[in-house]
């Protein structure tokens, strides 16, 4: 993974960049503490835009968040709002026409939009682990399991130590079969190999989880979902989990927030989120979701589409927002803090 | 008179292995289920249970091994009366063919609506008929979102006024909101057109919502199977119970693990399917197969601890 040639070049394309990089690449896999209750990530406007033909299209806009150690924040949108992107913009591995335009990535004190490639080489695995979607494809299909755990572990000739790591995300099972290839494996064996390889082999302090569990069974989703709940618990592991499924999310998050459109619309803890949502997106999307109807009842759809909607001046939500008033679509609504919630919405504050 | 009706329905596949001789894999092993006309079965399981390959023997994209299929009373391919609408209507459509083709298709295969003018009023009608306008027409695949083109291969799958539809996963790659107008348009069409459902889904939330008849599915056989408010209320079977606690909500633990992996369906294991996994499994289990029998609130269970009390959920 970390070897992928790099093409991001994010020192000449952050405007807005605070002065010269203090730290340095040296810095990085240092692992310096932070100072007391100061975040392990802090997001501030980062924006990032693909180059197209038809030019710059913004894909993530204005995002701003904390993360504490130890803490699991859940990333949830619709297809298109931004929130894969968001994850590789923080890992920096956008794809070659991507890059990020504008903002700032603070890593336990580490500047990441700075950093030069080796230096994010270095934290990346060791310090930031990622989580694929598809395991399947993120494994070489014709080398064995246990000498691909070999290239991403030092260490695991020593006794015991390849046991405790399996042990550690419930495989020990699977101990003598380590010479078979991917396909011999479940999708829940190998995702739970990779969490391994992710989480316990280098003791990262940030964990990228991209849809970890989206092609995964209900009951192996249960299991893999308890397993990076226990690790937070037993590694003080921080996470950003990012999903389209909003019962997945409630179950794994401490705080959750809502992209739409390349924008976080909203943020708010899991169950102020769900008990008293506040921007109208939020709302939509809760009760669009089969469970909170009665059968055969219809449920309550969103009108039109997402299309376009990060090129709109405005309230990106207001074409299909129901509580749209004419300010909306002229005026791109400023962060408030409404309750437990940090909303973008202009009428946040009124009791819809 | 139902509208679907299998008995003992099987699909064996022979699988070549170079030493040993070949190996049988058993994607579906006994199943026999009824739709009667004007409801929905909806056919629930994990990945590898065989609920994909009963729907594609339904519309005879494969044959069954053994077994019947009837459609409103006759056996043998018709394949006006039954019509199928896969899980990806990306791969369902010819991308470089307009949405018009894709709909003309199916009325000149069959010979319906001859004539240009009777042909092209009837295709506008499809479209209408799944809340889509006539500029949808000459588009490509490629330019139309995920929710509006699961919606043309519906309109396509209407095209020659099938009774029954088999739906397999038909929500599975759609956004949530997008998800909603689908779930409300099936809604709407079985009650205008009076159609069937044979719904298979992994969604059980989608199957909660638009089912009127559940089966449980594991490893090629049916283990539960009953009116869907009873069975999703109060779970009888131990699979049915942990798919369904495995469902995440918000305010619930994820729920705690089956043991073990899914077996292989080339070796099931002897006598019940589940007993490997199962927290209830005794001694007899792994030696007699637990036949689909009725219990007290007209469901069928196949388990052999079905007669004691359900214990709380």
């Amino acid at each position: 993974m970390a070897a992928a040639p790099e093409t991001t070049v994010p020192e000449t394309t952050v405007p807005d960049s605070t002065g010269p990089d203090t730290t340095g690449p040296e810095a990085a896999g240092a692992g310096a503490p932070a100072p007391g209750g100061s975040p392990l990530l802090s997001v501030r406007d980062l924006a990032v835009a693909f180059r197209t033909r038809d030019g710059e299209v913004p894909a993530v806009r204005e995002v701003s968040f904390d993360l504490a150690r130890g803490e699991i924040l859940g990333l949830v949108g619709e297809s298109g709002s931004g929130k894969s992107t968001m994850l590789t913009a923080l890992m920096r591995m956008l794809p070659r026409n991507a890059a990020i335009t504008s903002g700032r990535v603070s890593f336990d004190g580490v500047e990441l939009t700075a950093l030069r490639e080796n230096g994010m080489r270095r934290l990346r695995g060791d310090r930031i682990g990622l989580i694929p979607q598809r395991p399947m494809t993120s494994l070489s299909p014709a080398t064995p399991v246990g000498r691909q755990l070999r290239w991403h572990l030092d260490g695991l000739d020593e006794d015991g130590r390849l046991r405790e790591l399996l042990a550690g995300v419930g495989l020990g099972a699977v101990l003598d079969r380590l010479d078979g290839y991917p396909f011999e494996f479940s999708g829940g064996q190998l995702q739970r190999l990779l969490i391994a390889v992710a989480a316990l082999g280098k003791r990262p302090d940030l964990l990228l989880a991209d849809e970890p569990t989206t092609t995964l069974d209900a009951t192996v989703q249960a299991q893999v979902l308890r397993l990076l709940l226990e690790l937070r618990d037993r590694m003080g592991l921080a996470m950003v989990f990012v999903t389209h499924d909003l019962g997945v999310i409630s179950q794994v998050s401490d705080r959750i927030g809502v992209m739409y459109a390349g924008r976080l619309v909203e943020i708010a803890p899991a169950g102020a989120l769900f008990d008293a949502p506040r921007h109208p997106y939020t709302r939509a999307l809760l009760e669009a979701i089969p469970g909170r109807r009665r059968r055969g009842e219809p449920l309550k759809a969103i009108p039109g589409t997402v299309a376009g909607a990060n090129r709109l001046p405005g309230c990106p939500f207001a074409p299909r927002c129901a509580a749209v008033v004419d300010r909306c679509h002229e005026e791109n609504p400023e962060v408030r803090e409404v309750g437990e919630s940090l909303v973008r919405c202009h009428r946040a504050e009124e009791d819809r | 008179m139902s509208a679907v009706r299998a008995e003992d329905l099987r699909k064996h596949y022979r699988i070549r292995s170079g030493r040993g001789g070949d190996r049988v894999v058993h994607a579906v092993d006994g199943v026999s289920f009824e739709v009667p006309a004007g409801r929905t079965l909806a056919i629930i399981g994990e990945s590898g249970c065989g609920k994909s390959t009963i729907a594609r023997m339904l519309v005879r994209l494969t044959e069954p091994t053994g077994g019947r299929i009837l459609v409103h009373g006759r056996d043998g391919v018709d394949r006006r009366a039954i019509q199928l609408v896969s899980q990806n209507p990306w791969s369902a459509l010819n991308r470089r063919k307009s949405i018009r083709h894709a709909l003309e298709q199916p009325l000149a295969v069959h010979g319906l609506h001859p004539g240009r003018a009777a042909r092209a009023a009837r295709v506008r009608e499809l479209l209408g008929l799944v809340g889509l306008d006539e500029a949808y027409l000459d588009r490509r695949p490629g330019g139309v979102s995920g929710g509006e083109l699961q919606r043309v291969t519906v309109a396509r799958a209407l095209a020659v006024e099938p009774k029954v539809l088999v739906l397999d996963e038909p929500t599975a790659s759609l956004d949530v909101s997008v998800k909603a107008l689908l779930v409300n348009l099936l809604l709407d069409l079985k009650q205008r057109l009076g159609l069937s459902y044979v719904l298979i889904t992994h969604e059980i939330d989608i199957a909660r919502h638009l089912a009127d008849d559940v089966a449980v599915m594991y490893l090629g056989r049916f283990v539960e199977t009953g009116e869907a408010e009873r069975v999703f209320d109060a779970p009888r079977h131990p699979y049915t119970r942990a798919l369904l606690a495995a469902v995440p909500a918000p305010g619930r633990e994820p729920a705690e693990p089956l043991p073990g992996e899914v077996p292989s369906a080339v070796a099931p294991p002897p006598g019940c399917r589940f007993h490997t996994r199962c927290p209830l499994a005794l001694d007899a289990c792994a030696r007699a197969v637990p036949a689909l029998e009725p219990v007290a609130d007209g469901r069928l269970l196949a388990c052999l601890r079905a007669d004691e009390p359900p214990s709380p959920r």
